[in-house]
């Protein structure tokens, strides 16, 4: 018997967990199944370098700014014009901003209803339910700091959707001593607002064993995350760390070397590839240390890391990884609340940072060549490989995408959560909904995932009711 | 009594979904006045529960993403079909949207160059997803974009990229009132903070690309880059061109151009006349991708059947 | 006798949208099919095929209202892929083309902005008793 969720939902794309049941009712395997692709690798092809940022911020609409740093960050190699110190800054700043409203939105709105909500119906599984239950303030405080984060979005990108500044070698638009102080206002409330998130959720999930809940599993899987040079977390730019399911280091690669250590595998029944280290191997849907997975987002980068780089974060940090490296699934929600408080702090000190409102603001291009960006988006690694021609349009594009590198993983924790919340046949919305929490923890972004799918000579052919009359040519 | 909407997303990336929360606070007066019956982005109703309403049970339904794959075609069906007023929402829905660039390229092109001929992807079974037998169907990715126009009947379109805040808020007043008249009429050029230094005539020798000049701050097409503007709907006030990028024409045509990639091509073409062959050559050169950069979001709406196939 | 009325211009370049302004105000208020077009060439050749008569409006640098003979029009705007004229005779060697009359309107301002200036507003009138009196004429010609 088939038992399908469909759609998935409070998540970002389109999904369908389809459930197989044996003879006695219980389960014998389930698929995460993606059904959406649109091609972004290929119809970039032939288009201007420059347009990137802006193309590939359309990958997402949840984490625009992700793609469009890292296509920026791509180009500035394949341009070799590497962004003066006032252009980074203000990368990093509007960078750690949208850290902050995308790990709200799914907090309040997507994954964290689970959490907060608990086992109701349907109908009150989101925000409305959310602030039924908690109270007008709650749901006015996020609106409030969400907007707060996207308006210093739309201050330092120019849109508060699809941001446009980042361009190869730096950025379109300095700061001002007006924007900047507003931006200090704003970056101190969502520190509160921060503090405050921790203190919810964790009112909530303390009250049961994490794993307990929501029927959530462990995987002993590799990690990966991008750290600066401390082995902190930074969002924004660094080298690519990744540890074994022991804790420890196995490789720290250099941004535009990450993709000789990465493979993809395709199944027939999802349109999204499973990524995996390519020296390990592809072993199945399996977790261990010999097993190529890996996982990515707040609890990969957490556990990849020696630390956060901001005080109150790093307190937290210090608490959760006492122990070494977690395992725990749900550990994500505990990670993502780490670096909510992270984000705000890092806004605040680079607003502080007198850097920010200098005016040398881009490095002039010189030829195109190749390039590689990595920035780690609220999701996880996401890596950009152009290969340009020497007219600066797009030969080749190679995306790997966060969400994509926890194909696996969320395959493994929905089969997982499927196998211990149903049995005997026994389904209804609030267990099937349990099923889905585990894919919510890794806050997916399936449009991400599936983003993948080219000196004219004209030729015209002239159709006349269907058939082709004639062709004109036009040589180069 | 609560009208009661939906949204839903076709071929979309979720901007034009985080965009509906892009009124914030107004967002709380909203739902004082709305039920959200279906939206899979913030809540947990299925396709079944779509199926169990009756014809015309929803007040609007706000479609956005375009029509890539059969599900995305299959869902507008059943939605047009439940809902009193469909809405195309943003571009992917209204005009395709930077993914109509994929009917430039035939499908086989697309599913190889993700599937069989990508650097990071052995695949040695060559495996293209299609679905697993009988147990698990994968929508079939369609021919070509479709914007939602050429499946369903479609009352009202809201455009950008996604529906700027007070593009969204002033759409959403009207429909709510039960009005289809909302938008700007005028070109972008309006807005624009450096409508000042708007040329008359395009007078120069060549294009820039915006990364081989520095911004002066004055008209892009003064300084020769190419700016969407004078043909893209205005309602954003303007943002992009005021952070130092020229317009992409994201909001679509203005209401009496139809096709907003030629009348800017032709615009530009204007300038070339009378001019001897070397200098013609110089500055079609100098434009590069006329296909992003004229059609970058309409390229669903100029190739509406993909691309033609030679049948010789 | 199936008539076609086209009016050639593009919105965004001042008077050169003088065409769509004219066919806009004749539509439905005469027996023949209306339709814009901004590109001429192949475009415009394409949309006319099937009728007997095909009446364009289209700008000109110039001044005042004329017709224009087929070999003589040229685009406002020059198209480098393939003309009316030479889109027209090409087609007519697959397709029966109609019997074609042009009317030209001189521009004052062919600049980059919306709207038309005052002196080609009022040759607007004219143009559109010029498209009558051509559908008239060609009526004659034909035997029912």
């Amino acid at each position: 018997m088939k038992v399908s969720i469909d759609p998935i939902t409070r998540l970002e794309g389109h999904g369908r967990i389809d459930i197989f049941l044996d003879e006695k009712g219980n389960v014998e395997k389930a698929y995460t199944e993606v059904p959406e692709l649109r091609g972004f690798e290929m119809f970039c092809r032939g288009r201007k370098a420059e347009d990137m940022p802006i193309i590939t911020a359309r990958i997402c609409g949840v984490c625009p700014e992700a793609h469009h740093m890292a296509a920026a960050k791509a180009l500035d190699m394949a341009f070799n014009a590497p962004p003066p110190e006032t252009a980074k800054k203000i990368r990093e700043l509007l960078y750690n901003a949208y850290i902050f409203y995308d790990h709200a939105l799914h907090l309040y709105y997507l994954g964290g209803i689970d959490v907060l909500m608990g086992d109701v119906p349907k109908e009150e599984r989101n925000v409305v339910g959310l602030i039924k239950k908690f109270g007008i303030e709650v749901g006015k405080g996020v609106i409030k700091h969400r907007r707060y984060a996207m308006e210093i979005v739309k201050m330092l990108g120019g849109r508060e959707i699809h941001p446009v500044t980042a361009i190869p070698g730096g950025v379109s638009k300095p700061v001002s001593e007006e924007e900047r102080a507003e931006i200090i206002k704003k970056a101190e409330s969502c520190i509160e607002f921060a503090k405050k998130s921790i203190e919810i959720f964790k009112g909530v999930f303390e009250t049961k064993r994490w794993n307990e809940m929501l029927g959530l599993d462990t995987l002993k899987t590799y990690y990966m995350g991008v750290v600066d040079s401390k082995n902190r977390v930074n969002y924004y730019d660094g080298d690519v760390r990744v540890v074994s399911p022991e804790g420890k280091e196995v490789y720290k690669i250099k941004p535009e070397g990450i993709l000789d250590y990465i493979e993809e595998h395709v199944e027939e029944w999802s349109y999204v590839k499973f990524p995996y280290l390519k020296e390990i191997g592809w072993k199945g849907l399996v977790d261990g240390k010999d097993s190529g997975i890996y996982r990515v987002g707040p609890l990969g980068r957490v556990n990849v890391a020696d630390g956060m780089n901001t005080m109150l974060a790093n307190k937290e940090f210090k608490e959760f990884r006492k122990n070494g490296v977690v395992h725990e699934t749900f550990g994500y929600y505990h990670a993502r609340l780490m670096e909510l408080l992270n984000a705000a702090e890092r806004m605040h000190e680079l607003a502080n940072d007198d850097a920010i409102v200098g005016g040398d603001i881009r490095t002039m291009p010189s030829e195109p060549g190749e390039g590689v960006g990595v920035v780690e988006a609220a999701r996880g690694v996401l890596i950009h490989h152009y290969k340009l021609d020497d007219k600066g349009l797009i030969e080749n594009v190679n995306l790997i995408v966060a969400t994509t590198n926890n194909n696996a993983a969320i395959n493994m924790s929905v089969a997982n959560a499927a196998r211990k919340v149903i049995k005997g046949g026994k389904v209804d919305d609030i267990i099937l909904n349990k099923v889905e929490s585990a894919f919510r923890c890794y806050d997916p972004c399936l449009a991400c995932a599936s983003h993948a799918l080219g000196e004219t000579p004209i030729i015209a052919n002239i159709y006349w009711k269907g058939k082709l009359y004639r062709r004109l040519k036009k040589d180069a | 009594m609560k009208r009661k909407i939906a949204m839903y997303w076709g071929a979309g990336c979720g901007g034009c979904d985080v965009s509906l929360l892009g009124i914030h606070e107004k967002l709380l007066d909203l739902l004082d006045e709305v039920e959200i019956v279906f939206w899979p982005c913030a809540t947990d109703f299925k396709y079944e529960d779509v199926e169990k309403m009756e014809d015309g049970y929803i007040d609007i339904t706000f479609y956005n993403g375009a029509i890539r794959t059969e599900e995305n075609e299959e869902i507008a069906k059943l939605l047009r079909r439940k809902s009193k007023i469909m809405v195309a929402y943003g571009s992917c829905a209204t005009e395709g949207c930077v993914i109509g660039l994929a009917n430039l390229y035939d499908r086989e092109e697309i599913l190889n160059a993700v599937y069989l001929n990508n650097e990071t992807t052995p695949n040695e079974k060559k495996i293209i997803p299609r679905g697993k037998g009988e147990e698990v169907k994968l929508p079939e990715f369609l021919p070509a974009v479709k914007t939602l126009e050429q499946v369903v009947k479609v009352d009202a379109s809201i455009p950008g990229c996604p529906p700027p805040a007070p593009v969204l808020e002033e759409a959403l007043n009207a429909l709510l009132e039960g009005r289809m008249d909302f938008g700007k009429e005028v070109a972008l050029c309006d807005e624009c903070p450096r409508k000042d230094t708007k040329p008359d005539k395009i007078v120069i020798d060549r294009f820039y690309r915006w990364h081989e000049k520095e911004d002066d701050g004055s008209c892009f097409l003064a300084q020769g880059m190419i700016c969407m503007g004078p043909a893209t709907r205005a309602g954003c006030g303007g943002e992009c061109t005021s952070a130092g990028i020229p317009c992409t024409g994201c909001m679509g045509p203005v209401p009496k151009v139809k096709n907003q990639g030629i009348a800017m091509l032709s615009a530009i073409a204007s300038i070339i006349e009378n001019m001897d062959e070397e200098k013609e050559r110089a500055i079609i050169e100098s434009i590069n991708d006329v296909a992003g950069t004229f059609y970058k979001f309409s390229a669903a709406k100029l190739l509406p059947e993909g691309r033609f196939k030679d049948e010789s | 006798m199936r008539s076609i009325v086209v009016g050639v211009g593009n919105p965004i370049m001042g008077d050169d949208a003088v065409g769509l302004e004219v066919v806009k105000r004749v539509k439905g208020k005469i027996d023949a099919e209306v339709r814009e077009a901004i590109a001429g060439g192949l475009e415009l050749a394409e949309m006319i095929a099937d009728y007997d008569v095909a009446i364009i409006v289209d700008a000109f640098h110039g001044e005042g209202m004329k017709e224009i003979e087929m070999k003589e029009y040229k685009e406002t705007v020059p198209n480098h892929d393939i003309s009316f004229p030479s889109a027209y005779f090409i087609l007519s060697r697959y397709v029966r083309m109609p019997r074609v009359r042009i009317i030209g309107i001189g521009m004052k301002d062919f600049s980059l902005k919306e709207g038309l200036s005052e002196e080609v507003e009022m040759l607007i009138p004219e143009a559109i008793e010029k498209i009558e009196k051509i559908l008239e004429e060609e009526n004659e010609l034909v035997i029912e």
